[in-house]
């Protein structure tokens, strides 16, 4: 190769480099301005005790008093350990409920009629309700002196219910009937892997005599493997991380912390200035779900992958 | 389902039992999923004395009234609408285009250090939104940004997420590989072979990403909520918020005025989707397993 060559070769190496950063800078930036640098700022924060986002941080005591104070201080403990109490106790519920019930809604539509298209976009619409709209009708029928839903208790002979300012464990499970309203979601997810299923394989059981529910184990399930883990990973991730729904559903966390979800809990903590205790709390999440991931991951093995035996 | 059922007469009996329930099955559910739309449509209309008594009729009995609408229009909710349109058009530009360019580079410019950036970028996706938020809000805070729609416009135009560039990246893979050749014989540089031959043929992901993100910055409700605390440029959603839910005792003056707030917020996002219902509806489809 002559000099003149390498040269050229060195210099078109450069243009396309450079080429590859303009077209990237956008993305780097934001990946180290919005994420890298804010994670390590708050793991720092997470380790001064009481730091508030504004006095320097010498301020403060360094340790894991941020960590400790979710289980040892008076109060704190105690929105702690509810707040966890009811976030993981409706993720293992609701998750696997709100997987069986749009899964059978997607079987129930997937078949061959013209009327499928207007049934599955008609069980999709509540999906796209705005999160304050939605405030704005569930505190309605949920109304604990008119509501709807009073009327229809009133029809059964039941006390009127208070709802979502329930004191006890009433509050979430109004927030889980009124989160039913969005099954549609992932029915759309299921319907989709559902048509991927290939028809030799229903012709085939068919001719082998196998019954509906026979096949739905045997074919449908497997088959759907790469689906269930997707949704079941994004399902209990999106569910420990509710904010904004609890939030306007009752911006104090309900009556005595009853719709106190970890994630408001955090929101609530940087509201009042708990710059460091919020950090802490953040963290103890992301090692769950971290930890959570991993241990779903395991699952990967059952998981069968369309032309990889 | 019941199709041309009567059509063929012979038909055994337990078939058209099954083809009866199923429709009933089928029309039951949609009246559920229509259960919040039916009441805020129907409750509207409403007098406001209605609306705030226990009744379970949908047509009102004190007649029609159709103020509660222009109620709801009032000159505060059309300068929330206006502060949304601002944020809207930020998003809806700033994250498809920045999110394109960077997954034209992943795919096409071979460019050093692109392994280490992506994946660095992919482990990002699992991170919990709140991890991050407080250090970005005190950096807005720093910037003099607080109170300012800067903080949900500005963002929007810094990589748009990375499971929209992932996204975009499957959809430039699929694309034949000929044009690009045949394009740079002619001599085209990268830019223009970005802007002329592959952004045109990817128009259907972009403007998935631009729908989605129209969705997004519609619903968004925190990031207003962080970084605004002036009525003047409240986000439709924590404008209404504010005005509805903040007194307790302003919640319970006017559920006919709130309903028809609901409808009118919910009236562009309902348009949106109706426009992009297929590419929407094969969105959920294509980002829900790629595994």
């Amino acid at each position: 190769m002559t000099v003149s060559g390498r040269k050229t070769k060195i210099v078109k190496e450069l243009k396309t480099n450079l080429i590859g950063y303009v077209l990237i800078l956008p993305l780097l930036v934001g990946l180290v301005v919005f994420t890298l640098y804010p994670l390590i700022v708050s793991l720092v924060n997470s380790f001064y005790l009481g730091y508030d986002g504004f006095a320097p941080r010498s301020e403060f005591t360094f340790g894991w008093g941020n960590y400790l104070r979710a289980f040892t201080e008076e109060y704190e403990s105690t929105v702690f350990a509810k707040s966890v109490t009811i976030t993981f106790t409706y993720a293992a519920v609701m998750v696997p409920l709100g997987m069986i019930l749009s899964f059978a809604l997607s079987l129930f539509l997937n078949r061959k009629s013209k009327s499928v298209g207007a049934f599955r976009l008609l069980y999709y619409l509540p999906c796209l309700i705005p999160g304050i709209v939605n405030t704005i009708v569930w505190r309605y029928a949920f109304n604990g002196s008119y509501g709807l839903f009073n009327l229809m208790r009133q029809w059964f002979g039941l006390a009127p219910s208070q709802f979502f300012d329930e004191p006890n464990a009433k509050a979430v499970v109004t927030f889980a009937v009124m989160n039913l309203f969005g099954t549609g979601g992932s029915m759309l997810m299921w319907l989709a892997g559902l048509k991927s299923i290939p028809s030799a394989y229903y012709e085939a059981a068919r001719l082998e005599g196998s019954g509906y529910f026979r096949t739905l184990i045997k074919i449908t399930v497997p088959l759907m493997t790469p689906y269930i883990f997707y949704q079941l990973i994004t399902n209990v991730i999106g569910t420990l991380q509710i904010c904004d729904a609890a939030y306007m559903i009752s911006s104090t966390g309900g009556v005595e912390n009853n719709l106190m979800f970890y994630g408001l809990y955090i929101f609530r903590n940087f509201q009042s200035s708990n710059y460091g205790y919020a950090a802490a709390l953040a963290y103890m999440l992301f090692v769950v779900i971290a930890l959570l991931s991993a241990a779903l991951f395991r699952f990967n093995k059952y998981v069968y992958y369309e032309g990889d035996d | 389902m019941a199709l041309n059922v009567a059509a063929k007469p012979p038909l055994k009996k337990k078939k058209i039992i099954i083809a009866i329930v199923t429709w009933i099955v089928a029309i039951a559910l949609a009246a559920f999923f229509l259960f919040p739309f039916v009441i805020m449509l129907c409750r509207s209309v409403f007098t406001t004395a209605e609306s705030l008594s226990m009744s379970a009729g949908l047509i009102p009995r004190d007649g029609f009234y159709f103020r509660s609408y222009i109620e709801a229009l009032d000159a505060e909710f059309l300068r929330y609408l206006g502060n949304t349109v601002i944020v809207i058009g930020a998003n809806i530009i700033g994250k498809p285009l920045t999110a394109a360019m960077a997954a034209y580079a992943f795919v096409k410019v071979k460019f050093r250090g692109r392994k280490l950036i992506f994946n660095v970028a992919m482990c990002t996706i699992m991170l919990p939104a709140i991890l991050t938020m407080i250090p970005v809000y005190k950096i807005f805070v720093d910037l003099g940004w607080n109170n300012t729609l800067l903080p949900l416009t500005v963002p929007a135009f810094f990589g748009g997420g990375f499971i929209n560039i992932f996204l975009i990246m499957q959809f430039i893979r699929s694309l034949p590989k000929d044009m690009d050749e045949a394009a740079i014989i002619d001599g085209a540089n990268v830019f223009q072979l970005m802007f002329r031959i592959t952004f045109p043929l990817i128009l259907p992901v972009i403007s998935l990403v631009a729908v989605q993100s129209f969705f997004l910055a519609w619903n968004d409700f925190i990031g207003p909520l962080m970084y605004l605390d002036n009525n003047e440029l409240f986000t439709l959603s924590v404008g209404i918020y504010n005005k509805f839910f903040t007194f307790a005792s302003a919640a319970d003056t006017q559920p006919n005025v709130q309903m028809a707030t609901g409808v009118l917020v919910m009236i562009p996002p309902m348009c949106v989707f109706m426009l992009f219902q297929k590419q929407l509806i094969e969105g959920v489809a294509f980002t829900g397993v790629k595994a």
